[in-house]
């Protein structure tokens, strides 16, 4: 059906339905949808034409013919015929699609599976009766109503319960169709008046007056649909007035419990809101009765729009920041409508945002893509997935920019030393399967990756693969809070990164377990990543190495153990994170300390078959400085004494003499005089621990000599690190 | 003498001050499932904390602010941060069931708060820290001169809150007979306050994220209460110290008060 609409379509419902102002608020965007909705179903706010379409050519059309000229209506005449597509604009049918009972429209239908006659005659019958007796019907008779208003007055006459003419109507029903049939049928009335009786009706109707052109029937119809958005909640009672709309801008009636398609608003609780009185809402949140359709209609959109993960939900609906045209309504809608196709990149189920920016950024329509790129917002919501609905963050104009200064951000540090074993830093993961390492892989092509990337972020992988797990039912999920801290661009304090990357740290570690090195490695990246991406703060230094990666010296002696070892570890703290900083070198002295201990307990385990190793003893995120002391001192002691039975002929006097006297230079001092926080003293003790356990392993990787040892254990040590 | 405002809407002297305080809370309209807050306190709310300061009775200062006859700027100075505070609490509406009247003696009826029933969690969204410099132009003259003494001595009718009454406010650096002189001929302007124009009228800028808002200018008296005339969208930065850069050919006309560059409203 959506190919068939047309830019022309659209600006024809933003004639009708739009307020002209570009979209600013949440009720904005609601609408907005409500405006693409009405031209998905042909157009029309309140009517729905398409349910009828089952019944065209199918079903059946009893017209009930009723004579409104005499002070007595009197029932003309009924009639059956096949329903075709000509009656349906005739009809004027509004379909209430929940509960029971009569549908908005003063035609009714039954079941789509059929009725039979005495089905017709009681069901649908009763409808139509149940129809004019509505609140919202009657509502527009009386002294202040509607000067046509006394055609539901004689309505309610006709279809009075238990009345003559009901019964008559039925027994002519029942005659007048095969007792047996069950057909799918639509019942009317068509009415006839005379001259002058009514006001607004057109001059060029017949003599028998279609539902369509009797305007006091489309605006009961009207009442009755937004009968709920004035009374919803409420008993007996209801809240609605003259106002001046929060949507349109324009006095008129406003009703004041309007649809709310994330459910973020009612009058349900008036103990929540102390205070409250329910039948005033109006005064405060005032929404047209028409705007309130609007909301309700949009709804199905709405719900394309939902990205659900991990116990919570985050709506992304996008919207084009200026003035609302036909062309961009079209685009809107098409782009929302292409979420249910499969993306280019990753397979359907990902994020909206991506899909969506992704479609209009590489729409073949340039001026497409120049709308995408200047005036494309997403309003942002995100809510845990339970009926206690709960805000717990919103941007309302959220736009590609930081999202995609991230994505390049994160781009540029996987393809950066952080991620190539040859100059000191951890190794990516060789393909995009390992689901469980989402930011150590990307694909070669950077197009690709900067696409993949923004799938990450939006998709909040970026963000769940590193912070603290949070149960689904903690509430406030401070992760998606950070998501959208990130993209209206305000920027991420260092320290509670550390503190959630070492809370992550310890839900990694099972028992005595420690977490695998991508672990950390995937916090670096994401540090780094936030760093390069100018949304870090609360640190003295940048966390991105310096160097150009394309000028990386890679060319060492590769023939040689302890040589790859100290390469490594040089290029490794050669970072601006492990830079003396006004004359405190107390990151480098602890990451140093950690990759000595790596060291260590990596030779304790593989060498010496210790089951217990060094570092079993204080795990990472429990590091304070007095037991990074001890463990430096024993790890000291070991590499003296492991020394002196070492096959290695480097290690004859010292194992691992690089990182000693790395360490040595770096500080004459313990480390319980380090001048350093408790969370960025474990963050760069793991980072070094994590480098440290890798240190032979990767020194056996990159090993070019003639030593078999080497290329034997590094297969062994490969396996056992999967 | 008091103010006079233009077809503009720029009046030719106004009063600036700051007003800051621990916590803020402007409740939106149309939520109530989390009670979140507007970044830029409404124009209503600033002019209730005004009427506050005076001691204008409840429903009787609307006229006082109406989009003609009273000229606003808001200058964001914080970062517009927001904490969602979970709080527990008893609600206070006499007609729930949480209060319960002593039986009448003579004519002495008490009314206290039963204590005892189950406490309800509500989420309340709060700006951190936050401040904003306000400069005011009223033509009521009486209303501006009756302000202008109470700014000056430091005093208040009712003590001057940020949205909820345990939010109380600080008011400080009151300069009087401020003239706001108009800024013409550039291509773009600087806005260091809110700007009331769409998205896309602001022009981008690296590393400044534009939001916007849509809440109450101005209201009305009626019928027992009061209702919303107008409604306004602003645009703001998530950035206090960037200004929000507009081109020159949109409807606002942006003044210089002090050193910063506002647009009434």
């Amino acid at each position: 059906m959506s190919s068939e609409l047309t830019s022309e379509d659209f600006q024809q419902a933003l004639n009708e339905y739009w307020h002209g102002r570009p979209p600013s608020s949440l009720e904005d965007v609601m609408a907005l949808y409500g405006v693409l909705a009405v031209v998905e179903s042909s157009g029309q706010l309140y009517r729905t034409p398409s349910a009828l379409e089952p019944f065209i050519d199918d079903g059946r059309l009893v017209t009930i013919y009723l004579d409104l000229t005499d002070r007595e209506p009197t029932v003309a005449d009924i009639e059956q015929s096949t329903l075709r597509e000509e009656h349906v604009s005739k009809l004027a049918y509004s379909h209430k699609s929940s509960g029971r009972g009569a549908k908005y429209s003063l035609t009714q239908i039954g079941s789509k599976n059929g009725n039979d006659a005495d089905g017709v005659a009681s069901t649908i019958l009763s409808r139509i009766r149940s129809w004019t007796g509505q609140d919202s019907t009657q509502s527009l008779t009386g002294d202040d109503g509607h000067p046509d208003a006394w055609i539901i007055e004689k309505l309610a006459d006709v279809f009075e319960k238990d009345s003559e003419t009901l019964e008559g109507l039925k027994e002519n029903v029942r005659s007048l169709l095969p007792e047996e049939e069950s057909v799918p049928t639509a019942v009317t009335i068509r009415f006839k008046f005379s001259d002058k009786d009514v006001e607004s009706l057109p001059s060029s109707t017949e003599e028998w007056v279609w539902p369509e052109d009797i305007e006091v029937l489309n605006e009961a119809m009207r009442r009755y649909a937004t009968a709920n958005a004035a009374d919803k909640n409420m008993d007996n009672d209801s809240s609605e007035g003259q106002a001046v709309g929060v949507v349109t801008g324009e006095p008129s009636r406003v009703v004041g419990t309007p649809e709310s398609p994330l459910e973020v608003y009612s009058v349900k609780h008036p103990d929540a809101q102390p205070g409250l009185r329910r039948n005033q809402s109006w005064r405060n949140y005032p929404v047209s009765p028409d705007t309130a359709m609007l909301f309700a209609k949009g709804q199905d959109l709405v719900e394309q729009c939902v990205y659900r993960r991990g116990g919570m939900e985050t709506y992304a609906m996008p919207y084009f920041a200026g003035e609302m045209t036909g062309e961009k309504a079209e685009a809107l809608y098409l782009a929302i409508d292409s979420i249910r196709e499969q993306s280019k990149y990753v397979e359907s189920g990902d994020s909206p945002m991506a899909q969506v920016t992704f479609r209009l950024q590489e729409h073949e329509d340039e001026a497409v893509r120049e709308l995408a790129e200047q005036e494309l917002r997403f309003y942002t919501v995100t809510m845990p997935i339970s009926d206690d609905k709960h805000i717990v963050s919103e941007a309302p104009a959220a736009d590609t920019y930081w999202i995609t200064q991230l994505a390049d951000a994160l781009v540029d540090t996987l393809q950066g030393p952080t991620c190539e074993p040859s100059y000191g830093g951890f190794a990516k993961v060789k393909n995009s399967k390992s689901e469980k390492w989402p930011l150590l892989y990307l694909p070669d092509d950077r197009s690709s990756a900067r696409a993949v990337a923004f799938y990450l972020i939006t998709g909040h992988e970026f963000m769940d693969s590193v912070f603290a797990y949070r149960d689904d039912d903690e509430g406030d999920d401070f992760r998606r809070i950070a998501d959208h801290r990130l993209i209206s661009g305000q920027q991420l304090d260092a320290s509670t990164l550390f503190d959630e990357y070492l809370r992550r740290y310890d839900d990694e570690s099972e028992g005595s377990e420690q977490p695998s090195y991508q672990t950390v490695a995937q916090q670096l990246v994401h540090l780094e990543t936030l760093s390069r991406a100018g949304l870090l703060k609360g640190i003295d230094a940048p966390i991105e190495p310096t160097d150009n990666p394309m000028t990386i010296d890679t060319d060492f002696d590769t023939s040689d153990l302890a040589t790859i070892r100290e390469h490594r570890l040089e290029a490794f703290l050669d970072r601006p994170l492990f830079a003396d900083s006004e004359g405190n070198d107390a990151r480098r002295a602890t990451a140093v300390a950690g990759v000595l201990v790596g060291q260590i307990s990596w030779h304790q385990e593989n060498e010496r078959s210790i089951g217990r190793p060094l570092d079993a003893a204080t795990s990472g995120d429990q590091m304070t400085k007095n037991s990074l002391e001890n463990t430096v001192t024993t790890a000291l002691e070991k590499a003296k004494v492991y020394a002196q039975d070492s096959e290695h002929e480097s290690d004859r006097d010292l194992l691992f003499p690089e990182t000693v006297d790395e360490l040595l230079a770096t500080t004459d001092d313990m480390p319980t005089n380090w001048n350093i926080d408790k969370r960025e003293l474990q963050f760069c003790y793991v980072l070094g621990h994590a480098h440290g356990r890798r240190s032979m392993p990767n020194a056996f990787d990159l090993y070019e000599g003639n030593d078999a040892t080497g290329t034997e254990e590094s297969t062994a040590e490969e396996s056992s690190a999967d | 003498m008091s103010p006079k405002i233009d077809n503009d809407g720029v009046p030719d002297q106004c009063l600036s001050f700051t007003v800051t305080s621990s916590w803020g809370h402007f409740k939106r309209v149309g939520r109530t499932v989390t009670k979140q807050t507007y970044r830029i306190p409404p124009r209503t709310t600033i002019a209730g904390m005004v009427a506050a300061i005076v001691g204008a009775d409840r429903d009787s200062y609307y006229n006082t602010f109406g989009i003609e006859n009273a000229a606003m700027a808001i200058t964001p100075l914080s970062e517009l941060r927001t904490i969602n505070i979970p709080t527990t609490g008893l609600g206070t509406d006499p007609d729930q069931d949480v209060t319960t009247t002593v039986k009448k003696r003579r004519n002495f009826s008490l009314t206290y708060q039963e204590t005892t029933g189950d406490r309800q969690l509500h989420a309340y969204e709060v700006l951190a820290d936050p401040a904003y410099r306000i400069d005011l132009a009223l033509e009521d003259e009486t209303f501006y001169e009756q302000l202008q003494e109470h700014l000056v001595e430091g005093t208040s009718v009712y003590p001057p809150s940020l949205g909820k009454s345990e939010y109380l406010a600080t008011i400080k650096d009151v300069e009087i007979d401020q003239t706001p002189s108009r800024i013409d001929g550039e291509s773009t302007y600087d806005i260091d306050s809110v700007v009331p124009i769409s998205l896309a009228e602001a022009i981008p800028q690296g590393g400044v994220t534009y939001s916007a808002e849509r809440s109450p200018a101005a209201m009305e008296r009626h019928t027992g209460g009061r209702r919303t005339t107008h409604f306004d969208d602003y645009i703001f930065t998530q950035q206090p110290d960037s200004p929000v850069r507009v081109g020159s050919g949109t409807e606002i006309t942006p003044v210089s008060v002090e050193d910063r560059t506002v647009v009434f409203r």
